[in-house]
């Protein structure tokens, strides 16, 4: 009889759990439809394409296999744009990707009050449009009347180029992402602190752990996956930008900046090449989907 | 699990199925008679109030003018992105009927990939072509192989413009204006106050660079171009005198120091430069001058001058560069929508009357342009309306464009000017830069080019 009784239990509890995710699947559909209407379309209609000689006109044009693929891996254009997205991440690591750990840590320190003013503090420039940011941190670095050369004089330096110097451009661009920006990332690692138990710090303590050897032992392995997931964003973000190059240097000086998405947009719009545009961002895709896929794979793993 | 991946890859087909179907334009159903044709505005509620009024003048005068011809306006702010915008709609069937937004040096490719109507017969029937009003300094490139892909809609001339009253407040004789480079220099140094934000001149060396390089190798005695006689073009931006002028270009910024230092800006960043009085010359024509800038910073019109471009040493005769923008058809247009559109577009660009009412309003703003229209024998009468500038000024205008000539446009021009700007930019860039190294940076991009696109270019 209990037997009985614990099978229509089970029962129960599978057609309930089967209900449960036929509601959820009704709650997602609209997103689904969304995301398949803007994300998946869009890619699986340029993936398609790419495989054409685009005719703007009668869509999509003449079939030419993968002639846009074999002429991208033969052009060295291509392969130094690649080459201007991998010094954006260098950079972007050494300068920008560090510093919200290090605020978050710092701020995590903090007494209640301190801490919620100091996040809101960093939060702020986070939500201001780069567009707006952006300008005005051209004009900092305009080398005829910005504040950095004045800056710079002022401390006997020499006045510089920047923007217009190939061995500046990449500073100037991820200096504003140094010094103010990363509010956003500082939150999510604020987030992820405090999910690190208590007890390990109060047993470190005891052991007589130093606040270095608190933050090498317990807080970083504590927030490992949210650090890996930045990183991880911060590569296909490099990859995926274009709209702050184009705002910030056009892709100058002299094609420094051009990365793979200027590129294929400078193809697109100032010669028509429309194919050879949608096989570059193709490639883009394909390459972060790549990266995207092994590091979860390693992180899984691990 | 690839069941279910096949099953979610089948919906996700079936859905872009769907959605491309969804997205096939189709035109609503016109009443007997009326014909419907699309056109673009770049008018909205947030334009200037001189924009508004031309607006409403413009609806009123095509619904008195064409009863029988439906006009579909679509507001659409197209800015700098109108190539975009344009392929976009043309490909999702919701071009417009005419567009009056693309440069002349545009057509070349996109009368090679069709993106634009032939209308040869509705040009070959114009009365106003027949009657020579019609400008016809694009007529090379908008007229290839006996057919007619466009019809022109203005026209302008890029010299040096000046501010004028800033050259004599920093003690220049405008009475004599630069005849040749060194003149030029002499001039830079003189006017120019870094110090205080005042220069000599603005040079243009954005990533569009190439466009007015090309004027000051003419001024060197070369050219950017030659033709080979059969279809194909010599790249002579690596000879002498485009050489010259890439370190001359290089010597204003480094040894004249008449330039501003951030040689890279915008060009809007450039225009802002010369209407608000920072500028004191620039490569370009009166329209680069906006009047809400102009007025913001209590200058006019009457505050500048044009002269011609420099030249290296004075037997050289520089010619102005002419640009200007040409009105294109829907390729995707049936007969009977061309004509319409066609009708609708020659009226808003060609009629007496209604242009007359067009510059009269803008006169009423104080925004009058000095662009040439498409009508040659109304020059004077535009000119006229503009109440800022005297009568010598409007005369010199009129002189610029008597041995004004097209920028070149071969095959793949867009390509040349968009690879060449690498190189120029590097050479501005380089202080104290050999001629040698200049000229092997030219000769790189050239062999570049020849290997890139030998069907346009070859030695």
């Amino acid at each position: 009889m209990k037997k009985i009784q614990s099978g229509h239990r089970t029962e129960k509890l599978m057609s309930n759990t089967k209900r449960n995710e036929r509601l959820a699947l009704l709650f997602l559909l609209p997103s689904i439809i969304l995301f398949a209407m803007f994300k998946y379309y869009p890619i699986l209609s340029g993936v398609f394409v790419s495989f054409f000689d685009i005719d703007i006109v009668n869509l999509p044009g003449d079939f030419c296999g993968f002639k846009n693929y074999i002429r991208a891996f033969g052009d060295t254009r291509f392969y130094e744009a690649i080459w201007h997205n991998v010094k954006f991440f260098a950079y972007s690591i050494v300068m920008t990707f560090w510093q919200p750990i290090i605020l978050a840590i710092l701020v995590n320190e903090m007494r209640r009050k301190s801490k919620t003013a100091f996040r809101l503090l960093y939060f702020i420039p986070a939500v201001v449009p780069a567009i707006a940011t952006t300008i005005l941190w051209k004009y900092f670095f305009n080398p005829d009347y910005g504040l950095a050369n004045y800056v710079v004089q002022l401390f006997g330096g020499q006045p510089q180029l920047w923007l217009n110097d190939e061995n500046w451009v990449y500073f100037c661009m991820n200096f504003p992402g140094m010094v103010v920006f990363g509010g956003m990332a500082m939150v999510y690692y604020l987030a992820a602190l405090q999910d690190v138990p208590n007890d390990l710090y109060e047993a470190s303590m005891l052991e007589g752990a130093s606040f270095v050897q608190r933050v090498r032992y317990v807080t970083l392995p504590g927030i490992k996956n949210i650090v890996i997931t930045q990183f991880i964003l911060s590569l296909t973000g490099i990859f995926g930008t274009m709209e702050n190059i184009l705002l910030w240097t056009g892709g100058g000086p002299a094609g420094e900046t051009e990365t793979i998405l200027v590129y294929a947009y400078k193809q697109a719009i100032n010669s028509m090449d429309y194919s050879y545009a949608i096989t570059l961002s193709t490639i883009v895709f394909i390459v972060t989907l790549i990266i995207t896929y092994a590091f979860q794979k390693k992180t899984q793993e691990e | 699990m690839k069941k279910g991946f096949l099953k979610a890859m089948a919906a996700l087909l079936a859905l872009s199925t769907m959605l491309s179907v969804a997205s096939c334009g189709k035109k609503d159903d016109v009443d007997d008679g009326m014909i419907e044709i699309t056109m673009w505005s770049e008018t909205n509620e947030d334009s200037s109030d001189v924009e508004k009024e031309l607006e409403a003048w413009m609806d009123e005068a095509l619904a008195a003018k064409f009863p029988n011809i439906k006009i579909n306006k679509v507001i659409k702010s197209t800015g700098l992105d109108y190539r975009q915008e344009y392929d976009k709609a043309l490909m999702a069937g919701k071009a417009p009927d005419f567009f009056a937004r693309f440069s002349y040096t545009d057509l070349p490719t996109r009368i090679e990939n069709g993106t634009v109507a032939d209308i040869t017969n509705l040009v070959k029937d114009w009365d106003l072509k027949k009657e020579d009003k019609v400008i016809t300094v694009f007529d090379e490139i908008i007229n290839t192989n006996d057919k007619w892909y466009a019809v022109p809609r203005s026209a302008y001339v890029k010299s040096i413009i000046a501010n004028t009253t800033a050259l004599k407040a920093a003690g220049y004789d405008t009475s004599v204006m630069p005849r040749t480079w060194d003149d030029f220099k002499a001039m830079g140094k003189t006017v120019t106050d870094k110090q205080n934000a005042k220069f000599g001149h603005i040079l243009m060396g954005m990533d569009w660079c190439a466009w007015p390089f090309s004027s000051w190798v003419w001024s060197a005695g070369g050219d950017m171009v030659t033709a080979n006689g059969d279809g194909t073009y010599k790249l002579t931006f690596t000879e002498d005198p485009a050489v010259d002028a890439a370190m001359f270009w290089n010597e204003m910024i480094w040894d004249a120091k008449m330039t501003q230092t951030n040689v890279l800006s915008a060009i809007d960043e450039n225009t802002t430069m010369l209407a608000n009085g920072s500028g004191l010359s620039m490569w370009g024509s009166f329209t680069d001058l906006r009047p809400e800038i102009l007025a913001q910073n209590g200058l006019s019109l009457a505050d500048y001058d044009m002269f011609a471009i420099p030249t290296k040493d004075a037997s050289i005769a520089a010619p102005a560069l002419a640009g200007g923008e040409v009105i294109t058809f829907n390729p995707k247009a049936d007969e009977e929508t061309l004509k319409a559109a066609f009708e609708v577009a020659t009226y808003l660009y060609y009629d007496e009357e209604y242009l007359a009412k067009e510059w009269e309003i803008r006169a009423k703003h104080d925004v009058s342009n000095v662009d040439m229209p498409a009508r040659s024998d109304l020059y004077i009468m535009k000119l006229d309306t503009c109440e800022d500038l005297d009568d010598d000024a409007k005369q010199r205008i009129v002189d610029s464009t008597v041995n004004a000539i097209p920028e070149p446009c071969p095959p793949h021009w867009s390509d040349l000017k968009t690879l060449i700007a690498e190189p120029l930019q590097k050479i501005m860039l380089t202080e104290g830069i050999s001629r040698d190294e200049a000229k092997k940076l030219l000769n790189d991009c050239a062999e570049e080019l020849y290997k890139l696109y030998p069907e346009a270019f070859r030695k």
